[in-house]
């Protein structure tokens, strides 16, 4: 009797319950939100940080290849010191960068950017970055993430910046690629 | 009657009956009693429980604190060596050689001072025939042909 009549009663909450519990859940929030603040976002900006910093690195890499003054490959590291030599450069549009390396035997010296001479292109494809040898037809994405490739000639050489884009960041990183 | 003799050796039943001990049995009423009416109700959280697991979560989350602090330096080390706010220059080799054997532009914050050079005149004509670079090292191996180049 007296069971069945308790369960038919629910039993509320007091005020001092409701008051406690709203104030740990305020606690509660307070907590996650200085968490987040504090360690959450410095890791997802250190996160995006880091992908831009590494993609940077590779865009580098490459060019300071191709820079280095010779093509870099198995044509233009064999042969005499002429065969393979970097003897042209263009950018059509201020953004698609053309780099003529010489070829044939013996090498002429003369940037004809077609065969026998080596044709490396830079560009911007899809937000990669993408290095296409012509003369091969082979092409591979250098780095992720870019946003625009901005060209200017400097006389003896090329300024190239380079942006790039993860979620909210956004980097520009300034180059100058010197003739040999 | 004597304990010692008696042929079951309960004390309950040798002292209280087959009842048992009425004060032990009222004791244990009361007990199922209350567990009974507990159980009508939902077990809840204590204020202190609920304290002991912020302070265990805190604790959690101050053993993060490292992790970020280290990955935060690793990220800063990685940018070190490529600022946004400077501009690089890729200068490649005054060497022709080294230009030729695979040697990459080197990178300077600085402007590299221009040196003229005069044109060398060879006294060879060498050419590469094949070329062996470990993967490890900057060594380079060689295989060339060397003509003289008649004056």
């Amino acid at each position: 009797m007296t069971n069945s009549s308790t369960a038919t009663i629910r039993r509320g909450f007091t005020l001092v319950e409701v008051l406690v519990v709203g104030a740990l859940m305020t606690t509660l929030a307070l907590l996650l939100a200085a968490t987040w603040s504090g360690l959450g976002r410095p890791l997802v900006d250190a996160a995006a940080r880091a992908q831009i910093a590494q993609e940077a690195n590779l865009a580098v890499a490459a060019l300071a290849r191709d820079f280095g003054g010779n093509l870099a490959s198995a044509d233009g590291r064999l042969g005499y010191p002429a065969n393979g030599k970097l003897i042209g450069r263009m950018q059509p549009g201020d953004s698609v960068l053309r780099l003529c390396f010489d070829g044939g035997i013996p090498a002429d010296g003369l940037a004809e950017w077609g065969d026998p001479d080596s044709v490396i292109t830079y560009q911007v494809q899809d937000g990669n970055l993408v290095r296409w040898d012509e003369s091969a037809g082979t092409t591979f994405t250098v780095a992720r993430y870019v946003q625009q490739l901005q060209l200017a000639d400097t006389g003896n050489g090329v300024e190239i910046k380079l942006t790039f884009a993860y979620r909210n960041l956004t980097r520009t990183y300034t180059l100058v690629g010197l003739d040999p | 009657m004597n304990m010692a003799n008696r042929p079951n050796n309960k004390p309950s039943e040798s002292r209280f009956g087959e009842g048992g001990n009425p004060m032990v049995l009222r004791g244990l009423r009361n007990t199922a009693t209350v567990f009974r009416r507990r159980s009508k109700y939902r077990a809840g959280v204590s204020l202190l429980e609920l304290e002991v697991a912020f302070v265990v979560f805190g604790i959690a989350l101050s053993g993060l604190a490292p992790l970020v602090v280290m990955h935060l330096r690793q990220v800063e080390k990685l940018e070190k060596r490529l600022n946004d706010a400077t501009t690089y220059y890729l200068t490649p080799s005054s060497d022709p050689w080294a230009r030729k054997l695979g040697a990459a532009a080197t990178m300077s914050s600085t402007a590299p001072t221009v040196t003229e050079v005069g044109p060398t005149i060879p006294v060879n004509a060498v050419q590469i025939l094949s070329l062996d670079k470990s993967f490890a090292g900057e060594e380079v191996t060689a295989n060339v042909s060397m003509i003289p180049i008649p004056k």
